[in-house]
């Protein structure tokens, strides 16, 4: 049993289909990601596991359970909601705190507060914080119940590099201490990477793929070549188009160029330009990447 | 439902209330700028009608801004949330429809009767005038109808607010002040147009109104018809604006209002 599960799940907005029969299983104890260019779904189905809007058809269950029966084993927490704006952070978290039936409050909030380095805001009211400090209280609010499922929708965005690596590792901490299952969906790929096992990229409210990050790279089998020559002339620019590399920089004595992963043409046309009396300074292969990933199927190349 | 959810709302009701100065010159304000409007209004006309003027009406003043402020702070907390932008933090937490309105009612009722003691006093020691004193099991009565009516329309108009979203946020302060004319407050039916008389007799606020001012005139009520048609449409109009309610809830879940307020 998952801790997640859902089937065949699809959501209309009139003609408009957000979520075309999404099916996924995320394990107890996974830290799974979702990834996909603006409403791709994402969020549709992020809000539907939240409670937050109703589906047209299939199951979605948390643990064995109707998703309403689980809500105080689980905790959501977006970037583009808010806070009570007229109470202080102390109040809100307070307030959470006793509809999650948290014990301990008092305790479990200050040691939130401190976590995330909020201590000196907490008499500040929701609407006079940055979007910085909002994404942080609402990370606590997040974690106000020990949640065994989590969900976390574009949570880092707003919070500066260091808050945020740090913000990374109190999630990664958590979710080691306690094995909470975490869905999260960032447009920094290198969060996802970092943080997420398994990762699931959705187009359209489709599931194009699923797997570890170095799993999904393989969509692109490309490498980028960059050839950094002793002196690079018109001459060799023609042996190599010659060649058909297909060149996709050059500058200088640099010249970078695209080649399947699992080519050999590398070490055919570096044999060449060797013979050919060239002389190179330095090489670079750059693998694809998530990046080039979500780029590639943004723009319906994959 | 659970006690612990409902504590952490009347918690987050308590807190808007303290924190914004909106929610307190509802609580005091308004009603008693009212009262006093009124009061010095038919203090000046006594000399010409009798002290009954003013008991009819510092106790009509009395009973309606009860009414009005009951029906408008249980819509206005939940508009709240629209306002603050919190009904994601809301609605993905454990708390229920019924715990946020059942929170809500606890709420708008006890401000209400703070609402109330602070109309009852001032009436005492400016005007004179203590609502009780002319009977307190009928005035218990009206209120009681008032509360039931004032939840009626609250659970009408927060169906609207959940099914078109903040555009129609202009009815949690209208809606009382809208059937005000036509439910014989401040005077009897027969004074409208013929029309309108009819119109008025369908509205369960004119028969406590009326019954109010027999009771005035006369120290007791002699045919409770009245009172038990606005029981009973109360009811009615209850069950109706429940149903719509729940009718709202579930357009929204499904439209995604509470992902998106409008």
């Amino acid at each position: 049993m998952g801790a997640l599960s859902v089937t065949g799940l699809v959501k209309k907005y009139g003609d408009f289909t957000a979520l075309a029969g999404i099916n996924l299983t995320v394990k107890k104890g996974e830290f799974f990601g979702l990834l996909g260019p603006n409403g791709a779904g994402k969020s549709t189905l992020i809000n539907i596991i939240g409670g937050l809007l109703s589906y047209d058809a299939g199951t979605a269950t948390a643990f064995g359970l109707p998703l309403q029966e689980v809500k105080q084993r689980m905790n959501v927490v977006s970037a583009y909601a808010d806070l009570h704006s007229i109470l202080t952070v102390e109040q809100n978290l307070r307030v959470y705190a006793h509809i999650y039936g948290v014990k301990d409050r008092e305790k479990k909030i200050a040691d939130l507060l401190s976590m995330f380095e909020l201590q000196h805001l907490k008499s500040k009211r929701s609407n006079h914080l940055s979007s910085g400090e909002k994404s942080r209280v609402m990370l606590c609010k997040g974690l106000l119940n020990d949640p065994e499922l989590l969900l976390l929708d574009e949570c880092t965005v707003g919070l500066d590099p260091d808050i945020a690596e740090k913000t990374r590792r109190i999630l990664l901490a958590y979710q080691q201490r306690t094995g909470a299952t975490i869905l999260f969906t960032s447009h920094y790929m290198h969060e996802v990477e970092e943080l997420c096992g398994r990762i699931a990229f959705l187009q359209q409210g489709k599931i194009l793929k699923i797997g570890t990050a170095s799993v999904l790279k393989q969509m692109i089998k490309r490498q980028i070549i960059s050839i950094d020559f002793v002196k690079a002339d018109p001459a060799l620019l023609a042996f190599l188009r010659e060649k058909g590399v297909i060149i996709t920089h050059s500058e200088g004595n640099t010249i970078s160029f695209e080649l399947h992963e699992e080519d050999e043409k590398l070490y055919k046309l570096l044999n060449r330009l060797f013979q050919q009396g060239y002389k190179i300074k330095d090489l670079k292969i750059t693998k694809s990447t998530l990046d080039d990933v979500f780029i590639k199927i943004a723009r319906h190349e994959i | 439902m659970r006690w612990n959810t409902i504590k952490g709302l009347l918690l987050k009701h308590c807190y808007t209330s303290l924190n914004s100065l909106d929610r307190i010159f509802d609580l005091f304000y308004w009603p008693l700028l009212s009262l006093v409007l009124w009061g010095f209004t038919t203090y000046y006309l006594k000399g010409y009608l009798g002290n009954m003027i003013v008991a009819i009406f510092i106790g009509g003043a009395t009973l309606f801004l009860f009414f009005e402020r009951t029906q408008q702070d249980i819509s206005v907390f939940i508009l709240e949330d629209f306002w603050s932008r919190s009904l994601f933090v809301l609605f993905t937490s454990p708390v229920t429809a019924t715990e946020l309105i059942a929170s809500t009612l606890i709420f708008g009722f006890a401000r209400s009767i703070i609402t109330l003691g602070a109309l009852l006093i001032a009436g005492s020691l400016i005007f004179s005038f203590y609502l009780f004193s002319i009977s307190a099991i009928w005035v218990l009565v009206f209120l009681f109808l008032l509360i039931l009516l004032a939840w009626a329309f609250s659970f009408f108009i927060i169906g609207l607010v959940y099914r078109y979203g903040m555009k129609i946020q202009v009815f949690a302060w209208s809606i009382t002040w809208l059937i005000q004319p036509f439910s014989a407050v401040y005077y009897p039916v027969a004074s409208l147009p013929p029309l309108l008389q009819k119109v008025s007799w369908f509205i369960p606020l004119t028969h406590i109104f009326e019954g109010f001012r027999e009771l005035l005139a006369t120290g007791t009520i002699h045919s409770t018809f009245g009172l038990w048609y606005a029981f009973f449409v109360t009811i009615a109009l209850l069950f109706l604006s429940v149903l719509y309610l729940e009718r709202s809830l579930r357009k929204a879940l499904k439209e995604g209002l509470f992902v998106h307020p409008i």
